[in-house]
């Protein structure tokens, strides 16, 4: 890939990017949604974090990897639990990581 | 026009998280000079699609040779739960101009979108528009100077650090900050269960369908819950 085509790629994705973050801020207002779809809107949060979280501490080289030799799957267990009891954003961030690199490097 | 206090607790509802964005914006960097690419052309991926995942599946494939086409489709799929998150943010950025409400969809973060419509859901008095700005412009300078430092630092850092953990960290840091009760357990446990079983599916299905099953499982749940209590 040249240079011309790497810079028209990188502005074809940030246009189509912008567009989806832009897409219902721009269209709300101008259509009119019904009382479910904002109750059910307040779930996004929990249930996209969910799904971006579990395949990330779990899956390894396209692999479930369960087990207590999985550096990830601890660290985020014990970060889960943190974030769980004491909804600490640093502390929870804090120990994942130290625990992450406690596993990796002990 | 802007709210100074806004602004001001917009930034430090994201701040604790910069730890975690650090590292994964560094490993964006080091990814890009691995790859061969200038610092200007990093710059320009970092600027101008401001979404990391993505931006590593670009980097990933370039290296691979794979055609444009094939780049630009996987980098959009990746991105497409932005529109999710445009439709749930968008009743709080109503009644300002267009260009700031172009502003503010471009510099929304996973990150920032969260934090802020949790923080709207509890806070319905908050100036909106004021407070994601604080958040997401944070979460952009943390993101772009480190990805600088990361691409000029590149063959210093190890790989096995393993940098990319950062990220679903301050996912799971932010994971119950909006739960509400048991329908929002509901929903984060269906999603996470639904996502792990669709990993392997292609084009980033899984991610798609864990968001419906969760948001699905969430509401009926809450419906369910909450019948009889008027």
């Amino acid at each position: 890939m040249n240079n011309l085509q790497l810079i028209l790629t990188i502005l074809i994705i940030g246009l189509g990017t912008f567009l989806f973050r832009f897409s219902f801020i721009f269209l709300y207002g101008k259509m009119k949604l019904p009382q479910w779809v904002h109750r059910a809107m307040r779930f996004v949060p929990p249930a996209v974090l969910s799904a971006l979280i579990f395949p990330a501490i779990l899956i390894r080289n396209e692999a479930l990897w369960v087990s207590y030799e999985n550096p990830r799957l601890i660290a985020g267990m014990v970060a889960i639990a943190i974030a769980w009891k004491t909804k600490n954003l640093l502390l929870t961030i804090a120990t994942g990581l130290g625990i992450f690199w406690l596993i990796i490097f002990v | 026009m802007f709210n100074k206090e806004s602004v001001i607790r917009g930034v430090k509802s994201v701040a604790p998280l910069i730890l975690g964005i650090v590292p994964f914006a560094m490993i964006s960097g080091i990814t890009a000079a691995n790859t061969g690419i200038s610092l200007g052309m990093a710059m320009l991926m970092s600027v101008g699609i401001f979404a990391g995942a993505s931006q590593l599946a670009v980097l990933q494939l370039v290296s691979d040779n794979a055609h444009m086409l094939v780049i630009i489709y996987t980098a959009l799929i990746i991105n497409l739960r932005m529109m999710i998150y445009s439709l749930s943010i968008a009743p709080y950025l109503q009644g300002i101009k267009m260009r700031l409400k172009a502003l503010l969809a471009y510099s929304m973060t996973d990150q920032s979108y969260a934090i802020s419509t949790v923080h709207f859901l509890n806070n319905p008095e908050e100036d909106a528009k004021s407070f994601l700005l604080g958040a997401s412009a944070t979460l952009w300078v943390v993101w772009q100077v480190n990805t600088i430092i990361g691409y000029l630092m590149g063959s210093i850092i190890p790989p096995e650090l393993g940098l990319d953990f950062g990220i679903p960290l301050t996912f799971i840091a932010i994971l119950f900050k909006g739960v509400v009760g048991w329908p929002g357990l509901i929903a984060i446990i269906t999603s996470g269960v639904v996502a792990v079983a669709g990993a392997g599916l292609p084009m980033n299905i899984g991610l798609v369908l864990a968001a419906i099953f969760g948001i699905t499982a969430g509401t009926l749940s809450e419906v369910y819950l909450t019948r009889g209590r008027g």
